[in-house]
């Protein structure tokens, strides 16, 4: 695969073997069209997702006699149910972005410093870890939100406050094998800075799991928000978020499963799309940390 | 003629590892485990000359290597570079010397990032000590891999596309595109085939005569320093037994391990005289040295006060020094 092809980098690798995938390539497909919709959410919208009207109360799909205009029906106060998946969609996919990207940044900050320069650095890091992996990361996050109040900022910073662990974690391991390498001790040699030796020399070289896993937490942290909406704690209605609507279509779930179920599909579906991508993404880029 | 400075001077270097106590083994109180990787070597190397360090691996030969330029901090003893002891620097005021001194790698796939490409890799250094942008330092990277049989061509090119000799070459000029004076060369043939090895050692010894370059030459392969070196030390368990110009430790080794290893060293025609000994055992544990001689163990003449008493240094002229009891050595 290597011969004749142009392509040099490592990088360049893995993306022309990404690309060969498949599956990987129709998940990003599919993440990208829910994505876009969200971007696009005022011009696709059919309706106004907040507008409510009682006459249209539980109204059907249109395949079990709805109307055209609402086509997967309407919630309990007769809100057109494709609207509000439509603009849901840009607080999931907000809300994992952003808490992942924030968590990422801490993380590989934290996990290269404790990696690295060891002794106490480490030593607190680490320490931190430990303790925020000991609660566990729903019942942390509700209590967060119970001390701070709902809101969209807080729903963020909630998940990051547990999130960047991850990335940490993953971050120190890589570091720790990577500061034996003859050319970090290259590096130094030449009188490299730590700073240098960690962000150029390391980083570049432990980037693909942190990668790979930051999009498997994406979906996680997808679900987390859509449980905190659920639970009541995460944005605040009217503004529609896949988590709050498949709370608010509880009460009607034996006479209008419509309301609850398609935010539960388009949870699924979102979610199932990021994973196989990244389990993609991981084969192309990481190629040893398959099982 | 007067003697000159030497280029660098190491007195007593001592490097130990201690292990980290797990928290049982601290409540236990578990004396903690030093690894003495290098014990009160001494040596010096003057300007232009090549050292072969030579002994078996795990001795303490690349701990060594490291320690002189303060990859490892010592923890006793003292290393004099050029006049200036730089052994306790703090790192920010030793990096200015760190562009005289230089280390090439024994393993030509670690020690280049493989995320990096040739003209980031040897334009390094040029960025880091004369503070050149990308551009510059990739121009001085075009001028320099010339002189080390790779062209400009090379440079977009990742690690990964080149041969280990070519990688090698690579390593060759990162450590000495700015010119330094003193390079360790860490087993820097030991990785590569016997043909290409002779190309590697061909180009270190045309840098040596361009430039006046001096190493400190790490092998465990007697033919490769026996061509290189103009002295030559030998190490065992972190101590130097013997150290002395090339043809007197070649023809006249005074050492019992020396001469072991000459005499397993493969050679067509076998000098008349010289017996083949084989050492008996592996490398003791340098986490619990023999007591006395700590060849002792495995040497073929040991005496009785090999066990005992750690022997001292017989000078036996003409700079060729051992330490060994048979040489009738005091105790030190």
């Amino acid at each position: 695969m290597r011969i004749n092809t142009g392509v040099q980098s490592p990088l360049g690798l893995g993306w022309m073997r990404l690309q060969q995938n498949r599956m990987a390539i129709s998940a990003a497909i599919v993440a990208l069209v829910i994505i876009a919709a969200a971007l696009a959410a005022p011009l696709i919208a059919p309706q106004d997702p907040n507008e409510a009207d009682l006459f249209r109360r539980l109204q059907p799909p249109v395949w079990l006699g709805g109307e055209w205009a609402f086509p997967l029906g309407c919630d309990g106060l007769g809100r057109d149910i494709l609207s509000r998946l439509i603009y849901g969609a840009r607080i999931s996919i907000f809300v994992g972005a952003l808490v992942v990207l924030i968590a990422s940044v801490v993380g590989i900050l934290a996990g290269l410093a404790a990696g690295y320069l060891g002794g106490w650095v480490d030593r607190v890091i680490t320490g931190l870890v430990d303790i925020l992996l000991g609660f566990p990361y729903l019942i942390f996050a509700i209590g967060l939100m119970a001390m701070m109040g709902a809101g969209f900022q807080n729903i963020v910073l909630a998940l990051v406050y547990k999130e960047w662990v991850v990335p940490c974690r993953i971050v120190r391991g890589e570091t720790l094998a990577a500061r034996e390498q003859d050319y970090v001790e290259a590096a130094r040699a030449l009188g490299a800075s730590r700073s240098h030796v960690m962000l150029r020399e390391i980083l570049p070289n432990i980037l693909s799991p942190v990668i790979v896993v930051a999009t498997v937490r994406m979906a996680h942290v997808i679900i987390l928000e859509a449980s905190l909406s659920f639970l009541g704690l995460g944005v605040q209605p009217p503004t529609a978020s896949w988590g709050s609507m498949v709370s608010e279509g509880r009460e009607f779930l034996l006479d209008a499963w419509w309301v609850s179920t398609f935010p539960g599909i388009a949870i699924l579906v979102l979610v199932m799309a990021i994973n196989v991508f990244s389990q993609g993404l991981r084969d192309a880029f990481d190629p040893r940390m398959q099982e | 003629m007067a003697e000159l400075l030497p280029l660098l001077a190491v007195r007593a270097l001592t490097k130990h590892f201690t292990k980290r106590k797990s928290p049982v083994e601290w409540l236990m109180r578990v004396p903690p485990v030093s690894l003495k990787a290098v014990v009160d070597v001494s040596f010096e190397v003057a300007r232009g000359e090549t050292l072969g360090l030579i002994g078996e691996s795990g001795c303490g030969k690349s701990t060594l290597g490291r320690t002189v330029l303060n990859l490892h901090r010592a923890d006793g003893g003292s290393v004099s570079f050029d006049g200036t002891e730089i052994s306790a620097m703090p790192e920010a005021a030793f990096r200015p010397y760190r562009r005289r001194m230089q280390i090439i790698f024994q393993d030509p796939y670690a020690s280049l990032n493989p995320r990096r490409s040739v003209a980031e890799i040897v334009g390094l250094p040029v960025r880091i000590h004369e503070g050149a942008s990308a551009r510059q330092a990739e121009e001085r990277a075009a001028e320099f891999l010339p002189r080390v049989g790779l062209s400009t061509e090379h440079l977009r090119r990742y690690p990964h596309q080149f041969s280990g000799g070519q990688r090698q070459r690579i390593g060759i000029a990162r450590a000495l595109i700015l010119n330094p004076d003193f390079v360790v060369c860490d087993e820097p043939v030991s990785a590569l085939d016997v043909s290409i090895q002779a190309q590697i050692l061909e180009l270190l010894t045309e840098f040596r005569q361009q430039r006046g370059l001096t190493y400190l030459f790490i092998s465990h392969d007697l033919a490769v320093v026996g061509r290189i070196a103009d002295r030559i030390a030998v190490m065992y368990l972190g101590q130097i037994v013997e150290i002395g110009p090339k043809q007197a430790i070649l023809d006249q080794p005074a050492h019992p391990y020396t001469r072991a290893l000459l005499a397993v060293a493969p050679r067509l025609k076998r000098r008349p005289g010289s017996e083949r000994v084989a050492l008996k055992g592996d490398l003791p544990s340098p986490l619990n040295p023999p007591n006395g001689c700590r060849f002792h163990t495995r040497c073929p003449v040991a005496k009785p006060i090999c066990a005992t008493l750690a022997p001292g240094i017989t000078d036996l002229g003409a700079g060729h020094h051992v330490a060994c009891h048979l040489h009738g050595g005091a105790g030190s």
